[in-house]
């Protein structure tokens, strides 16, 4: 049985979107210890549709789809990292978003699937992600993957992850964060 | 009987948790069809070195393709040092430049091979502070080819790409050098000045065309074009290309009639553009590389007039501040000199007018937009005036200030502070053997993110 990976991360104002926040950790907080396959596709499209509803305040992004099984293991592992490292998240707070006078904060949203290949949730990803490659970071190429992932059938994942970068809104991230070098890998969308 | 539904079986179970102020996420595990990764990767050392399908679309194909290739990480290089190794257009080979004014005169393509020499300058002296990196570009070709571009597209000399341009701006700057040159040309206070030309590419080089009557260029562009260039290099190549026949012209009349020119340092005034996303961004900025204040007046200068674009935008920038604090502790003059100080002269409806004044210089642009005015240059020069009108004209004291690009304190031998990372491009390397793979933003952010970051593997 071998494995496809499929992976995105956006980063969006937060400063811009007071309810972004919310929407996104519940869909994380309301997975309990032990979940089903609905109640799973159910949480991710509340966390899809918030994004795209978000979608003009998405400012950077970043995804793959690699259906080479020795790549989607070692990637899967490498997606889960940013998550265990903790490597994106601030150490100290950097206060409340103003959406008036304050400067621009900023959230992160990542989800990754390990995919059982074959499987009909492989080949619906596998064309779901044939974007020419002067398209792959424009934004509405990012709506199109967000709109389509309700193709996922969990019972073909075998294992996923997602995490928000912050959890509490005082602790987003800001400009200067996201122009460090470990945030590169997150492109500007068009 | 219940009335309660049945709850379908939890197939996924959470195995990692993280739940912290700065960040919240989950992992969930399904059992029933997981492999355990020892077994996984038994089977991969099954397949005996045979590379699995791979995906061949869109951003994965060229990042799956590099499976069997080494691990890399990025590291900055010299931007200029990899386009002189992997070609002017490195990472983004294939991909054309855009130029504005084309001109439609007749275009000798093979000059190109001879701009570093046309436009060297013509006086001894001043050979030794003339950058020729611009001009040798066209004819350069790569030395090698980064290991991990073959998929890329073929190598295509810039000369092939570049065309002349010829813009408004061009024309302006132009006739504004000419009504410079007319008046250093007339006078024996110009006998001890250096003029330093500081404006966008394309028009420091027409302003330098168009003083180059009177004026021996020295040209300062340390860059190369790229097609994702934050400084549009390839406008002012182009603008030299439009120009090359006027200034060996030029040269050629000031080396017959034996005068001695004095140097004009042409400079390009965004050199130091802006710069903020290396992923797609070609970072080929440069710094100046003025004479020391010794060597300036070991060439008998006494007065440096900086040429700006405008009243506004008429100082120095970073890069010349310890230079021109430099300057005028070794008791060199300095002057502001906005190119805007020449303007066309007009009548009251708004005509071109050259008509009456009180100097020979015929235009059409003169010295405070007036035939009249023309001559006032040099009251200027006299006694410069530091009052509110400033499309003129004025005497300059630098403050020094620390910025990227200056100490703060006037050095005129050491090394120029420079931000970090500036002028470099980040490369994937093969961990290990250091061999150069690639540029960065030729790869696609996935690519990025698998290598860039320290995160997973």
């Amino acid at each position: 049985m071998s494995s496809s990976i499929f992976s995105i991360e956006v980063a969006a104002r937060l400063d811009r979107a007071p309810n972004l926040l919310p929407l996104l950790r519940s869909a994380i907080v309301e997975q309990p210890q032990a979940i089903g396959l609905h109640q799973k596709w159910l949480l991710y499209k509340r966390a899809s549709d918030a994004l795209l509803g978000h979608l003009g305040l998405i400012e950077r992004g970043c995804w793959d789809y690699f259906d080479d099984d020795a790549r989607a293991e070692k990637d899967f592992k490498m997606w889960l990292g940013g998550m265990t490292t903790e490597e994106g998240a601030r150490r100290q707070p950097s206060g409340k978003p103003d959406p008036y006078r304050g400067e621009p904060r900023y959230l992160t949203f990542t989800m990754t699937f390990l995919i059982v290949r074959p499987s009909p949730t492989d080949h619906a990803l596998s064309r779901l992600c044939e974007i020419p490659e002067q398209h792959l970071w424009r934004r509405d190429v990012f709506g199109r993957l967000l709109g389509g992932m309700g193709v996922i059938n969990f019972a073909s994942v075998r294992s996923d992850v997602m995490y928000l970068i912050p959890r509490d809104d005082d602790w987003g991230l800001t400009a200067a964060d996201l122009a460090e070098e470990k945030f590169h890998y997150l492109r500007s969308l068009r | 009987m219940t009335n309660k539904q049945a709850q379908p079986p939890a197939t996924f179970t959470r195995q990692e948790i993280v739940d912290k102020p700065g960040i919240i996420g989950a992992r969930w595990w399904q059992e029933s069809i997981a492999v355990p990764r020892r077994q996984a990767m038994t089977g991969l050392l099954a397949l005996g070195g045979v590379v699995a399908a791979m995906a061949t679309i869109g951003t994965c194909a060229v990042v799956a393709a590099r499976d069997s290739e080494p691990e890399v990480a990025f590291q900055p290089r010299g931007a200029l040092d990899m386009q002189k190794e992997y070609g002017w257009s490195f990472g983004a080979t294939g991909e054309s430049l855009v130029f504005d004014g084309k001109s439609t005169q007749a275009f000798d393509r093979a000059a190109l091979a001879r701009m570093p020499d046309d436009l060297a300058p013509a006086e001894a002296s001043h050979a030794p502070y003339f950058v020729p990196t611009l001009f040798q570009s066209p004819k350069a070709l790569p030395k090698s080819t980064p290991q991990g571009e073959s998929g890329s597209a073929p190598f295509a000399p810039l000369e092939d790409a570049l065309v002349p341009i010829a813009t408004p701006g061009m024309e302006t700057a132009f006739e504004q050098g000419r009504a410079l040159a007319s008046l250093l040309e007339q006078d024996p206070r110009a006998q001890n000045a250096t003029v330093v030309v500081d404006l966008p590419g394309p028009e420091a080089v027409a302003f330098a065309a168009g003083a180059s009557g009177v004026l021996d260029p020295v040209f300062l562009f340390d860059n190369w074009p790229h097609p994702r260039g934050v400084v549009p290099a390839h406008l002012t190549l182009a603008a030299a290309t439009y120009y090359q026949p006027l200034f060996v012209k030029a040269k050629t009349a000031r080396q017959s009639s034996g005068r001695h020119a004095r140097p004009m340092f042409v400079l390009d005034r965004k050199r130091l553009a802006s710069y903020t996303d290396d992923a797609s961004q070609f970072d080929n900025r440069h710094t100046a590389r003025l004479p020391s204040a010794a060597n300036l007046i070991a060439l008998g200068t006494k007065t440096l007039l900086y040429v700006g674009p405008n009243a506004v935008d008429r100082q120095e920038l970073d890069d010349l501040v310890d230079d021109f604090a430099a300057y005028t502790q070794a008791q060199i003059a300095l002057e502001l000199l906005p190119a805007t100080a020449f303007d066309r002269e007009r009548d009251s409806a708004g005509a071109p007018n050259a008509a009456g004044g009180t100097t020979d210089w015929n235009g059409p642009y003169f010295y405070g937009g007036s035939r009249a005015a023309h001559s006032t240059f040099w009251t200027h020069w006299s006694a410069p005036e530091n009052g509110p009108w400033t499309n003129q004209l004025t005497a300059y004291q630098p403050t020094p200030r620390v910025t990227p690009f200056s100490s703060g304190t006037p050095t005129s031998s050491a090394p120029r502070t420079r931000p970090v990372g500036f002028g470099t491009v980040p490369v994937a390397v093969a961990v290990g053997t250091g061999v150069i793979l690639g540029a960065r933003l030729s790869r696609s952010g996935s690519w990025n993110r698998t290598t860039g970051t320290s995160s997973g593997s």
